[in-house]
């Protein structure tokens, strides 16, 4: 009897949500997700992207509807905030288990 | 496992990230000089309530107009608050535990002298713990090198006659509350001149 579980880790990769399987995207994802909001700057620090590419992105969550945007003054000066929606903290959630039930499926 | 570690980084740099500024120990020595100030005078306990009002605003409108603009805004999520508040009454009352066995040895255990004499050991062990929470979430050397500098100058305070009500936990506080403002204070310098303001916060480019 041949060992499908390889073959079964690889067709799970299949079933991976495209939208979070780009490098960029996943950063901000994983910032979002272990942060309650944080702004455009912020982020842009932290991910080292550029400003464009971090905007297109967080855009493409946001339609997703996996980011929400907010607007709020801090001390008179407007500020952007993301955040995760619960939607997006399940899709990321979900990604990371799949990823790593794949991964382990395929062994060493 | 290790994209688990690779969120705790994420989250741990964020935290540093945060707390670069070393605004937090700022805030410290001064709630600090303000128990050395006020503890055993009744006449300056207005003083806590001062603090209590004003420090957390004045904090946020301080990074509002000097950190946010270096680093951006972020917010760390809360606590869960049954998990931390059981963690700050486990280590209340390790600290009591273990100041009652050293004194248990020392054969002073029912004495109320002795206690009061210990006070300062027991402010620098329960100090400690917020400085270690701290130091753990963000991995600063700073934050580990406060949590050590209470607990032994606390202990340190044990041993000298000082004349006055509680002078040893004013004098205990008084000797970190510098620190703090002495290590605060240098980190927000340092903060200050390698950070520069952002562009994008300037145009907030969202």
């Amino acid at each position: 009897m041949p060992d499908d579980a390889p073959l079964d880790g690889l067709k799970r990769l299949s079933e991976l949500d495209r939208l979070l399987h780009e490098p960029a995207r996943l950063q901000i994802m994983a910032h979002l997700f272990v942060l309650e909001t944080a702004d455009f700057l912020f982020l842009l620090r932290r991910t080292g992207l550029t400003k464009g590419n971090l905007s297109s992105h967080v855009r493409k969550l946001e339609e997703a509807g996996y980011v929400e945007v907010e607007k709020k003054f801090v001390d008179r000066h407007p500020v952007t905030t993301y955040r995760l929606t619960p939607r997006g903290r399940e899709a990321f959630t979900a990604y990371r288990e799949t990823v790593l039930e794949a991964l382990d499926a395929l062994g060493e | 496992m290790k994209q688990r570690d690779g969120l705790d980084r994420i989250r741990r740099d964020a935290h540093r990230e945060i707390h670069r500024d070393g605004l937090t120990e700022v805030a410290a020595g001064v709630v600090l000089f303000i128990i050395a100030l006020a503890t055993g005078r009744p006449a300056f306990y207005w003083t806590y309530l001062v603090a209590i009002v004003v420090l957390g605003p004045g904090l946020t409108r301080l990074r509002a107009r000097t950190t946010y603009p270096r680093i951006g805004f972020a917010e760390l999520p809360n606590e869960d608050r049954r998990r931390l508040g059981r963690g700050i009454a486990l280590w209340v009352l390790g600290v009591f535990l273990l100041v009652a066995i050293a004194l248990a040895l020392l054969g002073a255990l029912t004495d109320h002298l002795a206690w009061r004499r210990a006070a300062p050991a027991l402010a620098g062990l329960l100090c400690a713990g917020g400085f270690l929470y701290l130091a753990q979430r963000t991995g600063l050397r700073r934050h580990y090198a406060l949590t050590v500098a209470s607990v032994v100058s606390g202990c340190l305070l044990t041993w000298p006659r000082i004349e006055g009500a509680y002078a040893n936990v004013r004098v205990w506080a008084l000797v970190m509350a510098l620190l703090c403002l002495a290590v605060g204070g240098l980190a927000f310098r340092r903060f200050l001149r390698e950070t520069p303001v952002s562009e994008e916060w300037r145009s907030d480019a969202g």
